[in-house]
């Protein structure tokens, strides 16, 4: 059983995006699949999915093909696909989920018996040696329970006939799961491998993919470059098949050095930009923080800690409260989108969070949507002209692709419309940012131009507070680094002071996943 | 990227400028099988006809920009040219007070909109339905339901209604200012921008510091203001108020705005294309009278006028094809993951 795409091309108006590419995936493998920004991944994925019909070339099961056959067609020969968004309710219990992209077992009387429904998701999730409650809201498990679940329903065979799971399509699967969670996917990942499924794998996680996969494909500008077969590849020969000539310096900013100046500089509270004490919301238990001018603190802990809340909760965009805050000194009741002109502290949402960006929207329109005020004419006239040439100005800065100001939002790839967000907000000159997830589905490259950009503008005065949950965009930019647990700061470890290293911040997540939970099991097992 | 020469093909296309297409047709039709159909006074009759339902349309465009339905266009329009014959038949003959006394009662329900939607939180579309209800109602049980006759040809039949430029009436030419003055708003500046954030994806605008219920506030209260100005005309037209007039010209006003979305801006609702439907509208209509067609036809021509736009603007664009897209578009790499965040 082979899933093959042959000498696959896919065109949008008049311009070719992928082009003759032939992969070959192998059952019981682990395949990579990476690319820069805009290299054609997810359109390579959406095509074996049945979304978009291939412009040329073909897909093929065994040699027959299958690019005509349409999603559920393709669902039933077994293909299955986990997106990024996961694709779950929320508000449905994991039960009522599977029956969304899955098959409800059905009763004679078309009524859905949920006990054996119960049944086969349990068998599934058993096998993959993680307890997940099935009888709870999707909404109210943790990142990797939903990932499991998600991936649980992929793989399920479903009793109205259609074949058992041959390939599962992953697409950054990782994203928002911190270090020890992407250990329990990965088990899990590699124990279906084992029982003979077929994963592609889509990340811009290079050693991630090392890790897991054993073949790797590199797309560059919608080509194939390479296949590396047998765990050949190594992290530098996949960023030069990736990136080609245009090599990333491995250069990162000696921030320690100018940690302890700063360090000893910052004193008391009073030169303090923001401060915050006590800060509740639904996940957080108390928060306190005080932010400096010229300083970028990352946030960091497992799903659930209150880390994918913290920012929402500071802005005032997700109900919260805190017993005091202050501005630049002065006593402030709370913050708001409303108040962020007279502020000047902006709330950057992640990539795929509502609120991000207008998909309706050129490039140029989302850009510029809070710096409109930058480009007023007489009678609040717009100026067009000013408007366009900023846009271009960001597009080479941030290498965005196409660089077309007025290429539709709706069209840019996942990584160039993050790049789009960031210069939105950096175009609007705050003083402070709350970034959710700055790097979240940008290639290596452009994740390096978008956080030496962030270490500038700390240095020039400005505060920074980012949540993540790669490591390396904390090692790169941090000045401190906060800890949360259970809705509280468990620790904080500061650059210069503390050791900050990859695996001092690991340790410091990891002492908490023991007590966690959320998790009982950390080891996906292998059958 | 595409050529320039793509770029001119494109904004050429039929999915660009359909509606003119049709219009074109429409008129060649029209002129083959009715020999005085192809005459300046059929021009000049159309737009003296449609202006009052193209300033209907204009307002429209801003609550529907925003994301709202303004459903109440019509009963304000009935409200205004009530409130304008009664101000004529029992206070002055002043055509300015009268028309000023139009306007403000239909800001007043604007200013009830506000409420219901912004405050109390009501679904636009249910919302301004209810308010819709309600002021007909009140409008019928204020006047006992009986039209409030004026003079036809005093000042204020004769200043909105009969004195013409080259054909043309006063409603014509508010109605180019309205167009004017809209298309500046909404392409020429940061509110427009904003306006349409907020119809798109409120969370964007939320988020980006605009002051989303205000503009909303903003964008009824225009719509009102021009329904109700229509209204005014609407009575000098015929010489009376007429509490029952409204429903005649909310259909065609959404068929203008909704088929005008599927013109020039790629699915926006914007002021040329509402204009350019209008005028489609208007031909047809009159057109199928001047040709001898039944009373009811021109409202089937509305009616399937509707229905194609809102096709065109939603399903439209290669039909299966656009869902699929959505489809993959809302799952694939652009979905909106949400961690668990609890409100
Ligand atoms: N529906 C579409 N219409 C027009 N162009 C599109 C469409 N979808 C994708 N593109 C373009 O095709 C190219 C490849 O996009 P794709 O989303 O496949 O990239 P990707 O490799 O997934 O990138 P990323 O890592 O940023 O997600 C990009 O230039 C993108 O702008
Ligand atoms: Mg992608």
């Amino acid at each position: 059983m082979v899933l093959a795409v042959n000498g696959l091309g896919k065109q949008f108006d008049g311009k070719w995006v992928l082009e003759d590419v032939s992969i070959t995936f192998e059952p019981g493998r682990i395949h990579g699949l990476v690319g820069h920004n805009g290299s054609g991944k997810s359109t390579l994925i959406k095509i074996l999915a049945g979304y978009h019909d291939a412009s040329a070339g073909e897909v093929t099961l065994d040699g027959r093909p299958i690019n005509n056959a349409g999603p559920a067609a393709i669902r039933d020969l077994g293909i299955r696909f986990v997106h990024q968004d996961l694709g779950l309710i929320s508000e449905f219990t994991a039960m009522e989920n599977l029956g969304i992209g899955g098959v409800f077992s059905q009763q004679s009387g078309r009524s859905i018996d949920w006990k054996k429904q119960a049944l086969r998701l349990q068998s599934v999730i058993d096998g993959f040696g993680s307890e997940v409650p099935l009888d709870v809201a999707v909404g109210k498990l943790s990142a990797v329970q939903r990932s499991l679940i998600a991936i649980a329903r992929a793989v399920e065979v479903g009793d109205g006939g259609g074949s058992p799971a041959r390939f599962l399509v992953l697409d950054e699967p990782t994203t928002a799961l911190e270090g020890p969670e992407v250990e329990v996917l990965f088990g899990v990942i590699r124990a279906l491998a084992e029982s003979g499924i077929g994963v592609i794998y889509v990340s811009h996680n290079l050693r991630d993919v090392i890790e897991l996969a054993t073949s790797i494909s590199v797309l560059r500008n919608g080509e194939l470059v390479n296949t590396f077969f047998d765990r050949k590849a190594s992290y530098e020969s996949l960023l030069t098949a990736m990136l080609g000539e245009h090599l990333v310096s491995d250069e990162t900013p000696n921030l320690d050095a100018f940690a302890v100046s700063r360090l000893q500089a910052q004193g008391g509270a009073s030169s303090a930009r923001l401060t915050v004490r006590g800060l509740r919301s639904s996940l957080l238990r108390g928060v306190d923080l005080d932010l400096y001018p010229g300083e970028c603190v990352c946030v960091m802990g497992l799903s659930g800690s209150g880390r994918e809340e913290l920012i929402y909760a500071l802005a005032g965009s997700t109900p919260s409260l805190s017993t005091s805050m202050t501005l630049n000194g002065a006593a402030i009741d709370a913050l708001s989108p409303l108040t962020w002109h007279e502020q000047k502290i902006a709330l950057v949402p992640g990539n795929r969070m509502p609120g991000s960006s207008v998909k309706e929207f050129t490039m140029r329109e989302n850009l510029s949507l809070v710096s409109l005020d930058q480009l007023r004419l007489g009678f609040r006239q717009l100026d067009r002209k000013a408007e366009t040439s900023m846009v271009e100005r960001w597009a080479s800065r941030l290498e965005i692709l196409p660089a077309d100001p007025e290429y539709g939002t709706r069209n840019l790839s996942g990584g160039n419309r993050q790049k789009v967000i960031l210069a939105k907000w950096l175009q609007a000159d705050p003083t402070t940012l709350f970034i959710d997830e700055p790097t979240a589905g940008v290639d290596v490259g452009a994740a390096h131009k978008l956080l030496t950009e962030l270490r500038q503008i700390v240095g020039e005065g400005r505060t920074l507070l980012v949540t993540t949950s790669e490591v390396g965009d904390v090692l790169a930019v941090a000045d401190r680094v906060l800890i949360l647990h259970e809705g509280r700061v468990s620790q904080e470890l500061v650059r210069g002071r503390d050791e900050f290293t990859e695996s001092s911040l690991l340790l410091a997540m990891n002492q908490n996943i023991g007590e966690a939970t959320t998790m009982t099991s950390s080891t996906g097992g292998t059958k | 990227m595409s050529s320039v020469a793509a770029r001119v093909k494109g904004s050429l296309g039929v999915r660009k400028i359909g509606a003119i297409y049709v219009w074109i047709v429409l008129i060649a039709f029209f002129s083959l099988v009715n020999s005085t159909f192809y005459e300046y006074a059929t021009f000049t009759q159309v737009l003296n006809q449609y202006a009052i339902t193209g300033l209907v349309a204009m307002g429209l465009l801003l609550p529907l920009a925003a994301g709202l339905y303004d459903l109440s266009v019509g009963a304000v329009l009935g409200l205004s040219s009530m409130t304008a014959a009664w101000v004529l038949v029992n206070v002055t003959t002043n055509v300015f007070v009268a028309v000023l006394a139009g306007v403000a009662a239909a800001l007043i329900v604007g200013v009830l909109n506000s409420v219901v939607l912004l405050v109390l939180r009501v679904d636009s579309f249910i919302g301004t339905l209810a308010t819709s209800s309600i002021v007909t109602a009140a409008v019928v049980a204020l006047s006992g339901d009986n039209v409030i006759a004026f003079e036809v040809f005093g000042d204020y039949g004769t200043w909105l209604g009969i004195h013409n430029i080259i054909g043309l009436t006063m409603p014509v030419g508010l109605l180019l200012i309205a167009i004017l003055v809209i298309a500046y708003l909404l392409e020429r500046t940061g509110y427009g921008r904003r306006l349409y954030a907020i119809g798109y994806e409120e969370e964007v605008a939320r988020l980006s510091g605009i002051r989303v219920d205000r503009m909303r506030a903003g964008s009824l209260l225009a719509s009102s203001a021009l329904a109700g100005l229509a209204g005014t005309l609407a009575a000098a037209a015929v010489g009376a108020g007429d509490p029952t007039v409204g429903p005649e010209y909310l259909l065609p006003a959404f068929a203008a705005v909704f088929l005008g979305a599927t013109q020039f801006r790629n699915g926006r609702f914007n002021p040329w294309g509402a204009a350019v439907a209008v005028l489609l509208l208007g031909t047809g209509n009159v057109g199928l009278i001047l040709i001898g067609a039944p009373t009811w036809t021109p409202n089937i021509f509305s009616g399937a006028l509707l229905i194609l736009a809102v096709a065109l603007t939603h399903g439209g664009r290669g039909g299966k094809r656009a869902l699929k897209k959505q489809i993959s578009e809302g799952s694939a790499d652009a979905g909106a993951a949400e961690p668990a965040k609890v409100g």
